[in-house]
């Protein structure tokens, strides 16, 4: 909570500055970051905007204060260009609790991304990319894009001095246990279709994994080629996760993405976890093709990038811990406490 | 009230006692019966009522650990061990002849009772029957239109049994969250969370 964030209401209607301001007070301080009211736009870091009462142009307005986000604020959603979010009236606490984690999201540190990737950022992106960084978003990026291309085929994967297997039939790849250390990252990434995995030394690791822990170990972990942040996810069936030693920080994405589509920020809010799991849960899905995504939801699809930075989800401050919502909830917790789990 | 607990079903030695015992605080009540059916062949004794396991936990609650009998000769079985069932386990042996036919008569006659709860589906003997993959399973499971977790497991290990009675309670509690959304849109107001 080492920030403070501020907003202003743009509306000439005196009861809602009151109650936004009221809630502000209640709710501001429950977000990732703190919020407070401000009496001044050209102090804003957002402001927020009556739509539905003659409001001023946005790119002016945005000029002229220097505010980062502007949100529309109206009974009927409409679509306005340059608006970045919305907020419906009348305002409840959840709506706008949900709408300042947004904005935190949004407003978080700014890293590097490359033009073709859509991503987000480590929690502490703090240095400059190098060529290592891009190696292995290649890496990530060429070896799903085999999975999708022989989707019943064994590959030899040559990359640098290394050699992998990918299984894209059992959805397993096989590897030299060094697999993981950067200096295989450099070279080309050169593949062909064999009959079998060799027998050898090689371990076995399932998709689920490899895909994960590869996503995890980019400097910013980064949706891959293709998938895009503003979309909504959900899953067709649950990866396979036998033996998976990052099954546990998978089960309950899994589960949550199993009943809704969501976005990322979204999924991450609800589940109260950072967003970089989330994404290396993404990549292991659909390197095994079980992935479903639709175009922006409509909040997102107010978003005019070529106005605002891209700039990614902040995860350097989880917001708390969730609380179970009803008894099962409880119940649970106690068996897994009982079990050990 | 019907007794809080989980239900163990699946085919004929999946190996439904074996993981009621890797978690029971007690070693299970059995009501076995010798096989001397084609069963015989696979294990000498089988399931013919139920198996009742139980953990007790720090508050005192109850959970039952129930698991049925596997053969679809005792199915009446099935819908009276569901009630107050909060989940269901299903193990399907992989080296049976046709194990996907399996599943989805364990999907068939659990649906309402999974599509209320959940379900999680362990398959066990994965090294014996390797022609049926997890995919091919995923594959039954869409046809079906259930989108639940799987895994190979061995139902003597502690930990894969664990595993699967978390992935579980995951799915359950995602179903109670939608329901609290519901709840949440109904009845909060402006103040509320």
């Amino acid at each position: 909570m080492a920030n403070l964030r501020t907003m202003y209401l743009a509306s000439k209607n005196n009861h809602d500055v009151l109650v936004i301001k009221s809630l502000l007070g209640i709710v501001g301080h429950r977000a990732s970051t703190n919020w407070a009211p401000v009496e001044d736009g050209m102090r804003a870091d957002v402001i927020i905007l009556d739509v539905d009462n003659a409001f001023p142009n946005v790119v002016a307005l945005k000029k002229d204060t220097g505010c980062k986000l502007v949100v529309s604020y109206s009974v009927t959603n409409q679509k306005i260009p340059n608006i970045d979010f919305q907020l419906s009236k009348p305002v409840r606490a959840r709506d706008l609790l949900a709408l300042l984690n947004d904005l935190e999201n949004m407003l978080g540190s700014q890293v590097y991304l490359p033009p073709t990737m859509t991503g987000v950022s480590s929690p502490k992106p703090d240095r400059a990319p190098t060529q290592s960084d891009s190696e292995q978003v290649k890496m990530l990026d060429e070896l799903l894009a085999l999975t999708q291309q022989y989707k019943a085929a064994i590959l030899e994967v040559r990359i640098g001095n290394q050699i992998c297997y990918l299984d894209n039939y059992r959805k397993k790849s096989f590897l030299s246990h060094d697999f993981f250390a950067a200096n295989v990252l450099e070279g080309q990434i050169k593949a062909r279709v064999v009959d079998a995995v060799p027998q050898g030394a090689l371990e076995s690791l399932l998709f689920t994994d490899l895909f994960y822990e590869l996503t995890l170990k980019q400097p910013p972990a980064r949706l891959a080629k293709g998938l895009s942040l503003e979309s909504e996810f959900h899953i067709k069936q649950w990866p396979n996760m036998s033996n998976s030693k990052n099954a546990k920080s998978m089960i309950r994405i899994a589960a949550y993405f199993s009943k809704q589509s969501a976005s990322l920020a979204k999924a991450a809010r609800d589940l109260s976890i950072e967003i970089n799991p989330i994404i290396g849960f993404i990549n292991a899905v659909h390197s095994q093709n079980l992935l479903v995504y639709s175009a922006a939801s409509p909040i997102a699809m107010t978003m005019d990038n070529s106005q605002i930075p891209v700039q990614p989800q902040s995860v350097a401050e989880p917001i708390e811990a969730p609380k179970p919502k009803s008894g099962i909830g409880g119940l649970f917790g106690r068996i897994r406490q009982k079990l050990g789990m | 009230m019907a007794q809080l607990k989980f239900i163990f079903t699946g085919t004929p030695g999946a190996g439904k006692t074996t993981a009621i015992t890797a978690i029971s605080d007690f070693p299970p009540v059995k009501t076995d019966m010798f096989a001397t059916d084609e069963l015989s062949d696979v294990k000498e004794e089988t399931t013919v009522a139920m198996d009742f396991g139980e953990l007790t936990l720090a508050n005192g609650e109850k959970i039952g650990l129930y698991g049925t009998p596997g053969q679809e000769r005792f199915r009446h079985m099935w819908e009276i061990l569901t009630n107050g069932g909060l989940g269901l386990i299903i193990l399907i042996d992989n080296s049976r002849p046709h194990p996907l036919d399996d599943l989805k008569v364990y999907l068939d006659s659990f649906r309402q009772f999974i599509l209320s709860t959940g379900a999680v589906i362990g398959i066990t003997r994965s090294d014996i029957g390797k022609d049926t993959t997890v995919e091919d399973y995923q594959k039954v499971l869409e046809k079906e239109g259930f989108i639940l977790p799987i895994l190979e497991a061995d139902a003597r290990s502690k930990s894969d049994v664990l595993m699967l009675l978390d992935m579980l309670m995951a799915t359950v509690e995602m179903n109670n969250m939608d329901n609290q959304d519901i709840y949440n849109e109904q009845h909060y107001e402006i103040f509320s969370f």
